[in-house]
């Protein structure tokens, strides 16, 4: 359908997924912006097609819908798009009181939106991937992952579990041309670190989505962002539990 | 990224005035999602945009008010290529803005000092570029936008639609609602590369002269002046313009940010009499040494202050003053003499001195008249806030009004006096705004 190259960014209506919009749509892709309201969708897409002459698509969809919907979403993504060079999944949910005794609720849905959901969604488009025979798939993880602790605990570990997934479809893929890339940002600058006061430095948005863009069509498996968070996850790993468990951070 | 339904979106902060002369506390909310956005905007008190918060007063922010920010609103929405027409959301930073046209062909001339000023900010103060006197103010380039109000929902303003509403927005300080989307009519570019001209002048009345010589060709018109001389040399300085000659690459804008958080982290003032005077100096040394005329390309000099955001940074905490004021041409050579006495018996340190040509009509609360423009800063201290108070008068009797963007310390009484549409605004904002759902520091002080 298209000469261009193609991702799908799901998690595009805010935070790095809309900044991740701009970025590959300034390499001149053709994109279909995924979250839950079409209203963020729409303006994002706009600005792509204004500013970078990018066709963008929006197209909403919640990842908290039932299994059956997936496969009637990437049909909608192949229409647009012809074919999924790229899938980026940004989506996440991060609560203040994910601390070990959340309601089952809560509990439930930040490990659905967080790691089951990604799981059906990249299977969704794992058929359409693996006929083109080709594709690379972007999970975001974090360094909430790395460094367990009391507080985003469903989060963390949601994000390991991701984490073990991705790394899984990369030795099912290796050796092929279908790529599995895992990024681990640190802090942000989007509303998941607003108003926290944090003693590392904040990285922005457009900056994590800089990088992973020029690094979309290279061999990386996994990556922290920015790297100096290589070093703090070393640096915590590395303490014994005496020490450990008087962190709170 | 992230949904979080847990999450703080409203944290509690000090936010100090650009000018570095008023904190105030209230909430503040950053949205990044249309939903977020609504959510903040359905808070039950006092509710006020906040875009850059460059105005040197506290207009995006006051004691109690959620202050919201429009700055993760900064998308380009639409653009008709035939009638240069662009529709943007208001937190779009006008170097965006300007880098956007000057692309494509197209200009907006009225356009504020720094670049990290957000489109929202130039509706909100009606601001005005370097050449006023020939291109008006931002206002005259707006041709619509899309308005929230919780009284009065979201709707459509311009000429035709609300045009009441559309009015008392422009130059409104964001206090008739929350903008959503702006559509700005720009013009067309007539080049992007322009001559760069500098010329000395040995006093403020010279500059004015100056500028007037040129002001039928030149694009950009302003000038420097000195004014820590007394007497004949009172305003010694350049000026400078820019006129339009053929060229093809506009160049590009740098990277700037400035922030009232972030203005300074020095705790003291590197600006006194002395200080300011040499540096004054050798900034005349130094311009009086480059060429009196240069190409370049159109965004090389596109904001300059850009690059000297230092400036600043050197007023230490306690920050800086501004007064700016038209005076009308008739009275301006005995209103100059005047100012050289007052400026000399207060004795504080005038760190910029600036003219500008103006021309119109007083609109509302717009700064806007007949007359020269002369701005002067200095450091926020008792010699200059009492300085200001004088000026204040003298500004009454010769008929001119002061920038409301700029003084913080103008009072309801003085405006009052200075602007004969003054209970025109108040009458009409609190007739569409009974409730002051909408409020800032500024609204206060100025009793509106």
């Amino acid at each position: 359908m298209s000469e261009r190259a193609t991702a799908v960014i799901v998690g595009a209506g805010s935070g790095v997924g809309r900044a991740l919009a701009g970025a590959l749509a300034r390499r001149g892709m053709d994109l279909v912006l995924t979250s839950r309201d079409a209203r963020d969708l729409e303006a994002t897409a706009a600005d792509c097609a204004v500013r970078c002459g990018a066709r963008a698509h929006a197209e909403p969809f919640d990842l908290l819908a039932a299994p059956e919907a997936f496969d009637g979403y990437t049909a909608r993504c192949r229409e647009r798009l012809g074919r999924v060079d790229h899938l980026l999944v940004t989506a996440g949910m991060i609560s203040d009181e994910d601390d070990g005794v959340s309601s089952a609720e809560l509990t439930d849905m930040l490990w659905t939106v967080n790691y089951r959901a990604v799981v059906r969604l990249v299977s969704a488009f794992l058929p359409m991937i693996e006929a083109q025979g080709r594709g690379t798939i972007v999970l975001f993880s974090s360094i909430a992952a790395a460094a367990p602790r009391r507080r985003n605990v469903i989060y963390g570990s949601a994000k390991r579990a991701l984490e073990g997934y991705g790394r899984s479809l990369q030795h099912r893929f290796a050796d092929t041309a279908i790529r599995v890339q895992i990024w681990a940002p640190g802090y942000v600058d989007t509303a998941m670190t607003f108003g926290r006061r944090l003693l590392l430095p904040v990285a922005s948005a457009e900056a994590l989505a800089a990088c992973v863009a020029r690094n979309m069509d290279r061999d990386v498996r996994f990556r922290y962002y920015p790297r100096f968070w290589r070093l703090v996850v070393a640096v915590l790993r590395s303490l014994p539990w005496p020490v450990y468990k008087r962190l709170s951070f | 990224m992230a949904d979080t339904p847990n999450h703080t979106a409203v944290i509690r902060r000090t936010i100090p005035s650009f000018d570095g002369t008023e904190n105030v506390e209230g909430d503040f909310a950053r949205p990044e999602k249309f939903k977020d956005l609504y959510d903040a905007l359905a808070g039950d008190g006092p509710l006020i945009a906040r875009g850059a918060g460059l105005s040197y007063c506290n207009a995006g922010a006051g004691p109690g008010v959620r202050a919201i920010s429009s700055l993760r609103f900064n998308r380009v929405l639409a653009f008709d290529a035939e009638r240069g027409v662009v529709t943007v959301e208001p937190g779009l930073a006008v170097g965006d803005l300007l880098e956007f046209a000057v692309a494509r062909g197209w200009h907006l001339p009225a356009l504020p000092g720094h670049p990290c000023i957000t489109v929202g900010g130039c509706v909100a103060f009606n601001v005005h570029g370097k050449t006023q006197h020939n291109v008006g103010n931002f206002g005259d380039y707006v041709e619509g936008f899309r308005l929230f109000h919780p009284m009065h929902g979201e709707f459509e303003c311009s000429a035709r639609e609300r045009p009441e509403v559309f009015r008392l927005t422009i130059g409104g300080f964001g206090l008739t609602g929350f903008i959503t989307q702006v559509r700005l009519r720009l013009t067309r570019l007539p080049s992007a590369h322009v001559v760069y001209r500098r010329a000395l002048v040995p006093d403020l009345a010279e500059a004015v002269r100056e500028m007037e010589r040129r002001k039928e060709t030149a694009n950009v018109l302003y000038s420097w002046n000195d004014l820590n001389r007394r007497g004949a040399s009172f305003g010694r300085g350049v000026v400078y313009s820019e006129e339009f000659v053929p060229g093809e690459d506009a160049g590009r804008l740098k990277r700037r940010r400035l922030s009232p958080e972030r203005r300074t982290c020095l705790p003291f003032n590197l600006y006194n009499r002395w200080t300011a005077s040499w540096m004054n100096i050798g900034y005349r040394l130094m311009e009086s040494a480059l060429p009196r005329e240069s190409r370049r390309p159109l965004m090389a000099n596109a904001f300059p202050i850009g690059g000297k955001e230092f400036y600043y940074a050197f007023f230490g905490r306690a920050g800086l003053r501004e007064y700016q004021v038209i005076v009308p041409r008739d009275g301006w050579e005995s209103a100059v003499k005047e100012l050289d006495a007052m400026l000399g018996e207060a004795g504080a340190a005038y760190t910029l001195g600036s003219l500008k040509l103006f021309s119109g009509r007083t609109d509302l609360l717009t700064f806007r008249g007949d007359g020269v423009c002369l701005a002067l800063d200095a450091p926020a201290d008792r010699r200059s806030a009492e300085l200001f108070a004088k000026l204040d008068e003298w500004v009454i009797a010769h008929h001119g009004i002061a920038n409301l963007s700029k003084d913080s310390r103008l009072s309801a009484d003085v405006v009052k006096r200075m602007y004969p549409e003054y209970e025109r605004f108040r009458a009409d904002l609190r007739a569409y705004d009974p409730g002051a759902r909408f409020d800032s520091a500024l609204r206060r002080r100025l009793d509106v």
